[in-house]
């Protein structure tokens, strides 16, 4: 019952920080409510106990994803006649459509799952862990990959002469 | 008498009611905060004037605003903290299973801290790590 | 079942006699215990953040042969108040150009990002808010508030010394989060958890039983670690985000009154955090010398509140010669300038981390704990720290009378305080 109440509040709230990012003019306001939309999140996967998961979202996304995310922010610095004026394009139309096949896709997705009974003890720090690196050990190593491609891209951004 | 209390070394994890006291404490930490500030606005007289809207600029009138375009080293470092973020997190869940994976979980990790350690090389010797290797690219001085 | 819990019980079966587990009111009195301990907590931020601005500005006019705050009370001791009263003075003011939620906003996020980080410390071996088993992750996590906070204050000011104090803070706390975590792993290695008070059980109330002088890397991630909080907290010789020589004040130049009070407050907790993080990984925490924590958990009654305060007793002495000596750090060294600040973090402190972690690891694997050779490196490297605490305290003392005599032979006569009136 508590957990239901909970549930709703940071649900309605995480879709309010959501809505907040796409609804802001300023993209400064748009990456404060995404840190906002991702630190509900992280409240939802505690009450999943997902509790690994949960101090990621908020040190991973909500600290250092958002970092970059306002760094850029601040590198592009865009004016509002840079921004120009906001339209109902064919961009918004086309997102809207996606952003809603993809809702009526999760929500029959998650329909059909019946909810599990009792406590859960697969988000537990050792529990994660052991399944990442045994079961998941490709997936782990190819994110390897994955950052030292990013760490390479930056150095080119940065760098004038390679 | 006060009766004993036990010792808790290790929280179950199946607990909700961990986590109470952190979010007790950041409400009470910014309520306080909050009506602290409230409270002083309330007593306080204020009164607006040109001069006490005026940024800081040790004297000078402001030419224009701050939000001017930033350095492009801000976004590496950024990329940089996220990529090392992210190993010292799987570092950190890793360390507790070692007794338990064995020369199998140190061959994993060491692979992986090598490709990174690759990439922090990669930087070094390409120069990014140097803050002022670009001066002249200074965007935030001119534009 | 935290803390509050468990005093929550025993008081009600205490003081009502009744089983709390069917009383209605429990969760009340569960509520009211929870208020006070944050509250406590607020109190202690407060009663640490005030006095150790005086102690500081003690300890640096006695570092640069003048005399420091000394008019308001005796010797000085209030002049906290009166700073802290005259902040409740003055008129909060907005820039009229600036981003008025997001200025508004940052000073909270500074300083919830810091207070949250007392709700996993644990000040006694019970004495500890809640424990959670991801208990490093939350700490590096709740930090990334504060460099949002700052962020949001820099660029929310309009101002353009904000701006940069904003983005130099924000890249100096993410560049050295990375050391602090990477030595925080050494003990999670070592101890295998993450809980915070899992450290300190890991460890011994005697010296030779801390992690810190266990093997010599460890010794080195202890450095790592205190070198890389320092520039966490912001702390000389890492204080380029409030270099006042260059950017006037940083990220908070714009504040004034009460935002800028909780500002300051962040920044002097964020002292005691830092060295409460480093007791806890590396100097043994709340442990007591000779006492075992299953001894403290078998008292009953009194006896048990007794160790308690004991042992936090002994962490906040601990952690307090930790904050003094980063004080007397601020008036020893220089600041550095941002691209040595970046160079230190990622050109020395990143890579050494590594090594430290790789070290410990191949120890752990040669030396089984407890062996002849573990033992013999742990007096060796508590010898090593003896030698190093020794060398520094002569060094005091030398530079202490050398002073004192040149104040002899330029007056005539001892006008120098005596060392016993400290600060």
């Amino acid at each position: 019952m508590t957990e239901a109440v909970l549930f709703w509040i940071l649900a309605v709230l995480a879709v309010i920080g959501g809505i907040g990012v796409i609804a802001s003019r300023r993209a400064m306001y748009s990456a404060m409510s995404l840190v906002w939309t991702l630190f509900c999140l992280a409240s939802l996967y505690v009450l999943l106990r997902a509790h690994l998961l949960a101090a990621l979202q908020v040190l991973v996304y909500a600290g250092a994803i958002m970092m970059l995310f306002v760094f850029v922010v601040m590198l592009l610095s865009m004016t509002d006649e840079e921004k120009g004026k906001a339209r109902a394009s064919g961009y918004g139309i086309a997102g809207s459509l996606a952003a809603g096949t993809i809702l009526v896709g999760v929500a029959f997705a998650v329909a059909g799952q019946p909810s599990p009974e009792g406590p859960l003890a697969v988000g537990t720090v050792r529990a994660v862990a052991l399944e990442l690196y045994t079961e998941h050990v490709l997936a782990f190593q190819v994110t390897a990959v994955l950052l030292l491609a990013a760490i390479i891209g930056a150095t080119v951004v940065a760098i004038r002469r390679i | 008498m006060l009766p004993p209390l036990l010792l808790q070394t290790a929280a179950p994890a199946d607990d909700l009611a961990q986590y109470i006291p952190i979010i007790a404490m950041l409400l009470i930490g910014g309520g306080i905060a909050a009506g602290l500030v409230v409270f002083v606005s309330i007593i306080g007289r204020r009164k607006v004037s040109l001069v006490k809207g005026t940024p800081f600029e040790a004297g000078s009138v402001p030419v224009h605003g701050a939000w001017r375009r930033v350095h492009v080293r801000y976004y590496v470092v950024a990329l940089l903290f996220i990529v090392f973020d992210l190993e010292a997190v799987f570092l950190v869940i890793w360390a507790p299973l070692l007794q338990e994976l064995g020369l199998y979980g140190l061959v994993v990790m060491g692979l992986f801290v090598l490709l990174l350690a690759i990439g922090l090389a990669y930087e070094w010797g390409k120069g990014a790590l140097n803050w002022h290797e670009n001066e002249s690219r200074e965007v935030s001085s001119r534009s | 079942m935290n803390i509050f819990q468990s005093i929550g019980d025993q008081l009600i079966g205490w003081l009502f006699e009744v089983d709390p587990a069917t009383w209605p009111y429990t969760y009340l009195v569960y509520a009211l215990l929870i208020a006070l301990g944050g509250g406590l907590t607020f109190g202690f931020v407060a009663i640490f953040a005030g006095p150790v601005t005086w102690v500081e500005r003690r300890v640096a006019g006695r570092m640069m042969s003048r005399i420091g705050p000394n008019r308001v009370g005796p010797q000085g001791v209030l002049q906290w108040l009166c700073d802290g009263l005259k902040c409740w003075m003055k008129e909060d003011l907005v820039p009229a150009c600036a981003d008025r939620p997001l200025f508004r906003f940052a000073p909270y996020l500074v300083f919830g990002g810091m207070f949250g980080t007392f709700a996993v410390l644990p000040f006694g071996a019970n004495i500890v808010a809640t424990e959670l088993n991801v208990g490093i992750l939350y700490l590096l996590a709740v930090t990334g508030f504060v460099v949002i906070g700052m962020l949001m204050a820099g660029w929310g000011s309009n101002s353009k010394w904000a701006m940069f104090g904003g983005i130099r803070s924000a890249a100096q706390l993410v560049s050295y989060e990375i050391p602090v975590a990477f030595a925080l792993m050494t003990v999670v290695l070592v101890a295998g958890s993450m809980s915070l008070q899992e450290l300190v059980l890991g460890q011994g109330g005697m010296p030779w039983e801390w992690f810190v002088f266990r093997n010599p890397f460890l010794f080195a991630a202890f450095f790592l670690f205190f070198t890389a909080a320092i520039a966490e907290g912001n702390r000389t010789p890492f204080d380029l985000p409030e270099a006042e020589s260059e950017l006037v004040a940083g990220y908070n130049v714009e504040y004034s009154g009460m935002r800028y009070l909780f500002f300051m407050f962040a920044e002097w907790a964020n002292l005691w955090v830092m060295s409460a993080i480093a007791t806890v990984a590396f100097l043994g925490g709340w442990q007591i010398p000779g006492v075992s924590p299953e001894v403290i958990a078998a008292s009953e009654g009194w006896t048990f509140v007794g160790w308690q305060a004991l042992s936090v007793a002994i962490f906040v002495a601990k952690a307090s010669v930790l904050v003094f000596f980063v004080i007397q750090l601020r008036w020893t060294l220089p600041r550095l300038r941002i691209d040595q600040l970046m160079v230190t973090c990622w050109k020395y402190l990143v890579p050494l981390s590594l090594a430290c972690i790789l070290g410990v690891l191949v120890l752990m694997l040669l030396i089984p704990e407890g062996s002849l050779v573990d033992m013999l490196l742990r007096v060796v490297m508590l010898a090593v720290g003896l030698a190093i605490a020794i060398t520094y305290l002569r060094k005091v003392r030398a530079t202490y009378l050398a002073t004192r005599e040149t104040y002899r032979n330029m007056e005539g006569k001892d006008q120098w305080y005596p060392a016993y009136r400290l600060p």
